[in-house]
């Protein structure tokens, strides 16, 4: 019941500024727009990109974009850490009857998510569409838990991030560096980059869990994969792994947080 | 002199927010290094596979990615982590000080945006040079390439920097203005090239870009860098640009002399 309270507050608190409200919508889409632009200059000039077929690819970037708008409605708060600290907001909090984890995720609504959602849409739309496969029950349930997989990564790199901005502010540049890395290089398979970059993306910033992995155990694109097969098809398994280590992070963090005021 | 070592003063305030930390100025070199060494790796990856495409060849496609990845450094830090930004004094009445300083608000704003680009142009500068010692990518396709590379770079900066303060002055109006910015921002990278070279993009969306001012900051100096726009050929993007400076920077006037006479401090 508190925490609905808090989502409709955080509505309100957005629809404020009207004006705002509604190019925030629009933000939202354009974002996921030049996402679009990005991928679909890949596939238009740069066919078979690593042997796959378009559809495929198109697929890793629309299970990414999905990902990230179901990350950016329930996550965003991970973001504004370093914000609510200097505000000495994270202060009262920690005194309200709730964990202060899901005040930070429920202490702003993310307008642009509603101008996401079309575009995403269509992009996985277009993506099913393109490609030939047999669309059973186990593959569309797949589908759809490689996109869970996708959110909870994301959340997972921001919660561990914005754990530190808690104590160091900087920490908000890390985490937008970050977003711009996972949507940039996060969109097409992962094997044509050279081994460093590519064990960068699958061991330390594991961008390859959100997208390509699943993606190519779902569209059995499994040739040049860098992990095994069961690696792959258990990535949405390790992003949840990885995403309640994160969370004990933001746990160990909090107990060392000192308020701005002294 | 005095006005000189004020001018000084002003203009380095947000370097000091990186200079003075050493950690955040070592983030910066390091995601800066990465950034680079992916986009690389990345247009390296796609040309494996074709000779040229869009026009370009794989050198000036690199060359072309890799220096769009320096252009994001051409803003200077980030003000609003330091609660410096025009909306943030104008949401939390800060604003006020503008007022009361010994410097008129638009000459203030203009100071700071000067030395925030040049702090950023120097971040370019260096990591330029460090590619260009790796051979990552090439050197300007002329010397008349170069000299209008440097000219389109200038006037490009400036039509950014008309922009963002028209964006900035807005807020006095509007308040709240981080969906306005944040569009700019998206539409600028969209249309500058910063996302994808506009050389790969449909013909119809590269006409529509060159006569919008989003381009002239990135997409002409660079393609002029390269060589993907003859020299001979640069007279209409410099006219373009010179138009939109004239223009911006008038409106940019109109709107400071607005909103000097109608500013509202929150809170008092």
């Amino acid at each position: 019941m508190l925490t609905w309270r808090f989502i409709t507050l955080s509505i309100k608190s957005a629809m404020e500024y009207r004006t705002d409200f509604f190019l925030m919508i629009a933000v939202g889409a354009i974002w996921q727009v030049t996402v679009a632009v990005f991928a679909t200059v890949l596939i238009t000039r740069f066919p078979g990109l690593g042997g796959w077929e378009s559809g495929a690819v198109l697929l890793i970037v629309a299970v990414r974009m999905a990902g990230h708008l179901l990350a950016a409605a329930l996550f965003m708060g991970t973001r504004q850490v370093a914000g609510l600290t200097m505000e000495g907001r994270i202060d009262a909090f920690l005194l309200r009857p709730m964990p202060v984890y899901r005040q930070v995720m429920l202490n702003s609504f993310h307008v642009p998510v509603l101008g996401d959602v079309v575009v995403t849409g269509l992009m996985l739309a277009t993506a099913v569409r393109l490609l030939t496969l047999d669309w059973t029950a186990w593959r569309i349930g797949y589908l759809v838990v490689a996109v869970l997989g996708t959110m909870l990564l994301e959340a997972a790199v921001q919660t561990f991030l914005g754990s530190f901005a808690l104590r160091h502010p900087t920490a908000k540049l890390w985490q937008e560096w970050t977003e711009d890395l996972m949507a940039t290089f996060g969109n097409y398979p992962l094997h044509i980059l050279p081994s460093l970059a590519r064990t960068v993306f699958l061991y330390v910033l594991p961008i390859g869990l959100c997208g390509y992995l699943p993606v190519a155990f779902l569209t059995g694109n499994t040739a040049r994969l860098p992990v095994p097969v069961w690696v792959a098809a258990a990535s949405p398994a390790i992003s949840l792994v990885l995403f309640l280590a994160s969370l004990g992070w933001w746990s160990i963090q909090l107990r060392r947080y000192e308020s701005v005021g002294g | 002199m005095t006005e000189i070592r004020q001018a000084w003063r002003i203009a380095r305030t947000s370097a000091l927010y990186e200079v003075l930390q050493p950690g955040r100025l070592a983030g910066v070199a390091v995601q800066l290094s990465l950034q680079i060494f992916l986009t690389w790796c990345l247009w390296r990856a796609l040309y494996e596979a074709v000779p040229a495409s869009g026009g370009l060849d794989r050198g000036q496609a690199v060359t072309y990615t890799v220096l769009g990845t320096l252009y994001g450094r051409l803003r200077g830090p980030d003000r609003g982590l330091a609660r410096d930004t025009v909306v943030q004094h104008v949401r939390e009445g800060s604003i006020l000080y503008w007022y009361l300083r010994p410097v008129m608000p638009r000459r203030y704003h203009w100071l700071r945006a000067v030395g925030d680009q040049a702090y950023g142009f120097g971040w370019a500068l260096l990591a330029y040079l460090a590619c260009l010692s790796f051979g990552l990518i090439g050197l300007p396709a002329s010397a008349a390439a170069a000299a209008l590379f440097a000219l389109t770079l200038l006037l490009g900066q400036m039509v950014l920097y008309y922009l963002l303060a028209l964006v900035d002055v807005a807020c006095f109006w509007t308040l709240q203005n981080f969906g306005v910015l944040a569009i700019i921002r998206l539409v600028q990278n969209l249309f500058a090239g910063a996302i994808v070279p506009l050389w790969f993009l449909p013909g119809w969306f590269q006409t529509l870009s060159s006569w919008l001012p989003f381009e002239a900051s990135l997409h002409v100096p660079i393609s002029l860098y390269i060589g993907r726009i003859e020299p001979s050929g640069a007279g209409r993007y410099v006219l373009v640009q010179v138009v939109w400076v004239v223009l911006l920077a008038v409106v940019l006037r109109r709107f400071w002399r607005r909103a000097d006479q109608q500013v509202v401090v929150q809170g008092g």
